[in-house]
């Protein structure tokens, strides 16, 4: 198993609470920088990181545009923006248009940071109704990567999970309680 | 094309054939934002590799206007931002238009959302002494920024939202049309200037009381957005007022600019 340093979680519908449970799992010490990045309304900014900054005991933040990516840190996509990994492990944001329906996409963060972080990345497709993400996990396994999606009997919404297993052909199904265990031993494998 | 692994030097190949048949250098625009455009475009127009893209670009004239004018992203997404809306109204708006004349610009236009939101709350103060300069980066530009900024295509799917959140309900005070066909009224339309420049390499005078630059940085690197923030800021007069997008942050090392309001990014220049 490659030294992953950063872990990349995309949701959609049916996803917010398995999120909060995953953070809620994570200790103080959490080496990693995780990346979420899940589909919201467009015009609210307010409740949603601070709902989710509640569960963790890992700072929580809405990036801004050129900041740098730190370990320890829980990062979450700002509403109406789409996020990029630039190679140099930097944060860059962007008003193009919606993908899949979706601003922030799933693909566009996953599929940047499958070329700029390598197999220093672990990705996570977690439940939801379209199928953003698939394309981006099937980049992250391209540029070697580790690719993970929720088991579709274990989500609520199995579309995107779905989607996410066909694209890419990972075979790292798991349940969401497996998803917890597998991402508090990443470097342990 | 998504199939393939690319390379850094892959895409940036693809942009320095683009800057030498267009003159913009994109060296220092952000780079998974350049990959993502380059992939995106070839999935369009059924580019199948980098080497057809490469030459595609120097064969077709046609198609590399379109793709030069696929890099610029139009949307700024302005009639989502409420918390500005209310400060542009009740504050910033009101303090400005107090002076004689008020010298507006947006730079790096290309396309005309935020143009037109703007006239909204000017329109309100039914103020006519408001001169806008519109600046486009690419002169291919023109006709479509003219026609967004005159006619405010996107108006109507907008009605509900300013409404919503501004209480703003009679648009003809800035608008005069029906239906999905709106125009802006003609009594601010002699104040409207329209401008083709690259913002490096223009010499700025200190003439904008406002300049409203939301989410253009975005698509540089952090050397670029130092720059062309210098550029902005002599373009300001002092006590000016610069608008960027919420998540971008103002390089403020010199101490140029005060932060006007916590949650907005609005910065008052504060000395030459």
């Amino acid at each position: 198993m490659p030294n992953v340093k950063y872990i990349l979680i995309g949701g959609s519908a049916g996803s917010f609470k398995i999120v909060t449970e995953i953070l809620d799992s994570f200790p103080k010490d959490f080496p990693f920088a995780v990346i979420l990045v899940l589909h919201r309304l467009k015009h609210i900014k307010e409740g949603f990181t601070d709902a989710l900054r509640i569960k963790s005991l890992l700072p929580v933040s809405e990036p801004f545009d050129k900041e740098k990516i730190l370990p320890g840190n829980v990062y979450i996509v700002p509403a109406n923006y789409h996020l990029y990994i630039e190679p140099d492990k930097t944060f860059a944001l962007s008003t193009e248009e919606v993908v899949n329906h979706s601003r922030p996409s799933i693909d566009i963060t996953f599929s940047s940071a499958a070329f700029s972080l390598r197999n220093k990345v672990a990705a996570v497709i977690l439940s939801g109704a379209n199928n953003d993400g698939a394309r981006g996990l099937k980049d992250i396994v391209k540029y070697g990567g580790t690719a993970v999606a929720q088991d579709p009997q274990d989500a609520v919404v199995a579309t995107m999970p779905e989607a996410a297993i066909k694209t890419s052909g990972t075979e790292n199904v798991l349940s969401s309680q497996k998803i917890k265990e597998f991402l508090l031993n990443l470097n342990l494998k | 094309m998504q199939d393939k692994k690319f390379s850094v030097s892959d895409i940036n190949h693809i942009y320095n054939e683009l800057s030498d048949i267009s003159g913009i250098d994109f060296s220092e625009y952000a780079f998974s934002f350049k990959m993502h455009r380059v992939l995106l475009f070839a999935e369009n127009f059924n580019i199948p590799t980098l080497d057809d893209f490469v030459y595609k670009l120097n064969d077709s004239e046609v198609l590399a206007s379109e793709f030069l004018k696929f890099i610029f992203v139009p949307q700024s997404e302005f009639f989502r931002d409420a918390d500005f809306w209310n400060y542009l109204q009740s504050k910033l708006l009101p303090k400005l238009l107090l002076k004689k004349e008020v010298f507006v610009h947006f730079p790096e236009c290309v396309g005309g959302e935020d143009f037109y939101s703007f006239m909204f709350f000017a329109g309100l103060f039914r103020s006519s002494h408001i001169s806008v300069t519109v600046s486009f980066p690419v002169s291919d530009f023109e006709n479509k920024i003219k026609s967004e900024v005159f006619e405010a295509k996107k108006i109507k799917a907008c009605l509900k939202n300013i409404e919503a959140l501004s209480g703003i309900r009679n648009p003809e005070d800035v608008f005069f049309g029906k239906e999905n066909m709106f125009k802006i009224n003609h009594l601010f339309r002699g104040n409207i200037f329209f401008e083709c420049c690259d913002i490096l390499k223009q010499q700025h005078i200190s003439k904008f009381d406002l300049v409203m630059f939301r989410n253009r940085m975005i698509y540089y690197d952090k050397n670029m957005q130092d720059k062309v923030l210098k550029k902005v800021s002599v373009s300001l007069k002092k006590n000016g007022i610069l608008v960027i997008g919420e998540k971008e942050k103002l390089n403020n090392s010199a101490g140029k600019f005060k932060h006007l309001q916590s949650n907005l990014s609005v910065y008052k220049k504060r000395f030459f």
